[in-house]
């Protein structure tokens, strides 16, 4: 049985099967984006004063990334050229370059842009004496307002002014972790190309939901020492956190253990290499008189943000410790469900483009040369519409 | 026009859709791993029958819950003891037999989940569009028949996550089928995220499934077959999958984000200082919008509740004008309004949220489109009434439930109208009343329907028809428990009775404490629960009666001496019985419109759309 159409176009719909149907698809594609495209604009609509973090991305990244799509979407159309005019050598060359656009487009974003992120922190205070002392010490001793504003307007209100509107505290000092100190005042470096493991590092910031200690009022049970209290943890008589002789805490026989990463490894204190911004901001300030030594080859890499200055932050300082995760903001949030769904749409073009390379496809193409270019055409509508979903995207997460 | 029946092998063609492979097919591929779309159609109906079982065990279990809250289960609840999840605790949350809130919760929104996405789509839509539409239409199949396969096990794969998800420690989602957040987000049991899984799953089947259904529509009709010679049943179908198609992606977007924020931690619907359970807020960014979820939630459930309805209605239009021999009555008013519901049924999502606190102005805009939409349904059940108005009805099972579709259906329309003002709907939200006007419309609505569907076309896939007898008694019981069941509930939610309390309201009400003078509920309104338990206990006695007839029949039924039992005009009945790999041995032709019965002049009381006319011959 042969179904009717499947590579001869309908009379009256000027379609064959394939291509009526990759039309339909795509239509409940635009439902499919526009419903996190519609949670985008209502987020950043509704987003509290300092929150949406406008001006963090690197255009000219997303701007190459836009370039090699753009090309990639005109090659494609070239392969399937050749094929019309039965090229099958131009094809696979036009075929592969296409391949390679679209690889380069998820390499630069999940080996660069991606990591990149996660490993750069942001940190809330929780007094604004703290936070002065922080930042000042980012900018080389002083506390400078016009220039933390600066940074905070290059940030987060390009255009506005939200800056009176939001406390000093919970404006965000961002960086990299190099290194953490300990309660006996040892300092362990952090390799801040991968910074605290990714899953774990969220720190304190993050509750294992179901196995928290409660107090008889419902609230989180602490302890003396200021950790947040699980389920199967082993305590000392003065419900101290027992540990084991490398400083681990110990857990109950049988208990699945629950990362909090101050707490296991001790954390008194994190030591932070400000982002770039404050360096620049410091250079310009204090013009060289510089309170801190250069620390060179002390912390390790630093993510090639030249060397800084380190900032010390207190644990009790710190009210919200974060990289730029997808828990960070809803912003932040946006950015990896909309960057990764299209990813995942760029990864699925790669794996049937390939297919159309295989030995199984040669021999549809001898067997079927019509049918076969159809395939090519159909890949090239789904390739063009994952195309124009990152000409949205480029714009709203990147420019705007 | 190139003809669309051509039957020669192009070359480069392989199996399994080869012309000489069939007849030697491996029972896998033929049976289980098949593309044939009547296979699926089967399997798909079987699916769909054997969840909408799943679901009503469910609800028999909480109803027994309302009745006698706290009292253990007999026997079942022994069972479930053991056979059931463990809460975060290590307890056993059937523990002693008792079915606890958490049980209430899981199954009450696995209930909905699993009738609704489960149960009577793959049925309505996935069922019956498979086996009848490429047939009614004159296709050798769908469009895409390994797409059509991959719809199955998609749909396959979510019932599986969906039904372990009962097993897993904390068991299945609890936040209700709406699962709104925060709640649906904060419970601290895996079975949400099991949920959302499940349901991308599903949607991506009924996704696959919809852009199938339409490609085939547009371009594999028959020579002759034009758009206004297509069967209703087949523009049902046709408004069905562009609702589907729409409608589910934005649930798709919302689930990847629900997911994201319990496996990620981010804050999409958690708003700024949410606070979980005790005096701390919760440790996340915030900033999110539990409104956000709502919208996007029904943005499609409500095109959803047109998906239930419509092709209910595609196979009583069948059915109805089958029996009672005469020709639809406004054939094309009932498809332009089958056109105006699509559309219409995007925009009028937000009258579930009036109690949201929106702005006076945009319920009044909703309330304006649902107050339209109520037209063109209208519209559709008066074309069907007048139908029967002076035709010889015949009384066979099929047809007394599609007939019964009607009064029933149009309780449960004309009841929504009250939920659908913003001002008498701030009484009746979330009350029993809610609970009672959408049962009318999908219980003894859509599910009469599927019934109706059920004992009409089992001739043409087995040929033997179901047992008359027993048909008349399942449809006799139905109605009357159905009834039980539902019209109290109207009166309970007058009364003020709110849904989703696992006690049934019995603490809500206080009727132990009768020195109290107000607030309560009098004894005559929760006297009803027992009375609606009886019946739906009542109801699943008449089920029985169904499931055995239909299991005797495939074997033992009566059987059919030919291939057009019913004296039907659609093409599906002028095929062999079951019909071939391929549908039609002989390339076909359409001649007419999909419904002359009783034709003046004509030989025979129907005229099949294959027959020529007389000057043509």
């Amino acid at each position: 049985m042969i179904i009717p159409h499947f590579e001869k176009p309908r009379e009256d719909t000027g379609l064959y099967n394939g291509k009526a149907g990759i039309w339909i698809f795509l239509a409940s594609e635009v439902m499919l984006f526009g419903g996190v495209f519609s949670a985008y604009v209502l987020l950043r609509v509704g987003a509290d004063d300092g929150t949406w973090s406008m001006g963090l991305m690197n255009k000219w990244v997303g701007a190459f990334n836009t370039l090699i799509l753009i090309a990639s979407s005109a090659t494609i159309v070239l392969a399937w050229v050749c094929l019309k005019l039965k090229d099958i050598a131009g094809y696979r060359k036009w075929q592969w370059i296409t391949i390679v656009f679209a690889t380069m487009f998820l390499v630069v974003k999940w080996s660069y842009e991606w990591p990149a992120k996660f490993t750069h922190y942001d940190v809330k205070f929780t007094s604004d004496a703290a936070a002065k002392r922080a930042m000042g010490d980012a900018l080389g001793g002083t506390f400078d307002e016009t220039a933390v504003k600066q940074i905070w307007q290059g940030r987060f209100d390009p255009g506005t002014n939200t800056w009176d509107r939001v406390e000093l505290k919970d404006k965000p000092l961002d960086g990299h972790i190099v290194a953490y100190i300990d309660s006996e005042d040892k300092r362990h470096k952090v390799d801040a190309t991968m910074g605290f493991s990714f899953w774990s590092h969220a720190i304190v910031w993050r509750f294992d939901r179901k196995n928290l200690v409660k107090n008889p009022d419902g609230s989180v049970k602490t302890n003396t020492e200021g950790n947040v209290l699980y389920k199967g943890i082993e305590l000392n008589a003065d419900e101290s956190l027992k540990r084991d002789e490398n400083g681990n805490v110990v857990y109950q026989e049988g208990a699945i253990p629950y990362h909090d990463t101050f707490r296991d490894r001790d954390i008194q204190a994190i030591v932070l290499h400000p982002a770039g911004n404050w360096h620049t901001k410091q250079k310009e300030a204090s013009s060289g008189t510089l309170k801190f030594a250069e620390e060179k080859g002390h912390t390790g890499t630093d993510g090639g943000h030249g060397h800084h200055h380190e900032v010390i932050i207190q644990r009790q300082d710190i009210s919200r410790l974060s990289s730029y995760e997808p828990a960070h903001s809803t912003f932040f949030a946006t950015y990896y469900t909309l960057t990764g769904l299209h990813a995942l749409h760029v990864l699925g073009g790669i794996l049937v483009m390939l297919y159309h390379l295989l030995p199984i496809s040669r021999r549809v193409y001898e067997a079927n040369p019509e049918q076969f270019t159809n395939r090519i055409e159909i890949t090239g509508l789904f390739w063009h519409f994952v195309d124009l979903v990152w000409i949205f995207l480029f714009p709203i997460l990147y420019l705007l | 026009m190139e003809t669309t029946t051509k039957l020669e092998v192009a070359p480069g063609k392989h199996a399994p859709e080869d012309e000489h492979a069939h007849g030697e097919q491996h029972f896998l591929t033929k049976y289980v791993f098949s593309s044939d779309h009547k296979v699926i159609g089967i399997q798909y109906g079987i699916g769909g029958l054997l969840f909408l079982l799943v679901g009503f065990m469910l609800i028999i279990g909480m109803r027994w819950q309302i009745a006698k809250p706290g009292e253990p289960i007999p026997i079942i609840g022994a069972v479930l003891e053991h056979v059931y999840a463990h809460n975060n605790a290590g307890e056993p949350i059937f523990k002693n037999g008792v079915m606890s809130e958490d049980a209430y919760n899981q199954f009450g929104a696995m209930h909905g989940t699993i009738m609704v996405f489960m149960g009577i789509v793959p049925l309505a839509f996935a069922a019956f569009g498979n086996y009848v539409v490429p047939l009614q239409i004159g296709a050798p199949d769908m469009a895409f028949p390994r797409v059509n396969m991959a719809s199955f096990w998609a749909f396959f794969g979510g019932a599986v996550v969906m039904t372990v998800s009962f097993f897993i420690p904390g068991g299945a989602a609890q936040a209700g089928w709406t699962s709104y957040s925060p709640l649906a987000t904060v419970i601290p049991t895996d079975g949400q995220s099991y949920w959302l899984i499940g349901m991308m799953l599903l949607i991506t089947s009924s996704l696959l499934g919809a852009v199938n259904f339409i490609a085939t529509i547009i371009q594999l009709r028959a020579p002759g077959m034009t758009w206004f010679r297509m069967p209703f049943f087949v523009w049902a179908q046709f408004v069905t999958a562009f609702l589907l198609l729409l409608a589910f992606p934005p649930l798709e977007a919302a689930g990847i984000m629900q997911l994201m924020d319990r496996v990620c931690d981010t804050s999409f619907f958690l708003p700024t200082g949410v606070f979980a359970t005790g005096s701390d807020p919760m440790n996340v960014s915030g900033g999110g919008s539990p409104l956000l979820w709502q919208h996007l939630f029904w943005f499609l459930g409500h095109p959803e509740v047109y998906v239930l309805i419509l092709p209910a209605i595609g196979i009583v239009t069948e059915i109805i004008a089958n029996n009672t021999r005469r020709p639809v009555w406004g054939y094309k008013l009932m498809v332009g309004s089958l056109l105006v519901l699509g559309f219409l049924s995007f925009i009028v999502w937000a009258h579930h949220m009036y109690l949201t606190g929106m702005s006076y102005k945009v319920a009044t805009f909703f309330q304006t489109t649902t107050m339209i939409i109520s037209i063109p349904s209208v519209i559709l059940l008066t074309c069907l009434f007048i139908t029967l108005w002076r035709g010889s009805i015949r009384f066979n099972t099929p047809s007394m439930f599609a007939l019964a579709f009607l009064p029933m259906f149009g309780i449960g329309g004309l009841t929504g109208l009250p939920l659908g003002f913003n001002f008498t709907d701030l009484h009746l939200h979330d009350s029993y009343y809610v609970i009672a006007h959408f049962h009318y419309v999908v219980a003894p609505g859509t599910v009469f329907a599927l019934f109706a569907g059920v004992y009409y076309w089992f001739p043409k896939m087995t040929g033997r028809k179901m047992d008359e007898y027993w048909g008349r008694v399942h449809f006799w019981g139905s109605i009357i428990f159905m009834n039980i069941i539902f019209m109290p509930m109207f009166i309970q939610g007058f009364a003020g009775l709110g849904r989703r309390m696992s006690d049934g309201g019995a603490t809500y009400s206080l009727v132990q404490q009768p020195d109290l003078t107000s607030g309560g509920l009098p004894e005559s309104i929760m006297g009803m629960n027992t009375m609606i338990s009886l019946g739906a206990f009542g109801m699943f006695l008449i089920q029985i009666v169904f499931i055995v007839n239909f299991f005797h029949s495939i074997r033992h039924g009566k059987k059919v001496n030919s291939d057009n039992p019913w004296g039907s005009t659609t093409l599906e009945w002028q095929t062999p019985t079951p019909p071939p790999h391929g549908n039609f041995p002989e390339p076909i032709e359409v001649h007419r419109g999909p419904y002359e019965y009783s034709t003046p002049g004509a030989d025979k009381d129907f005229t099949p759309q294959t027959e020529p006319d007389k000057d043509e011959a």
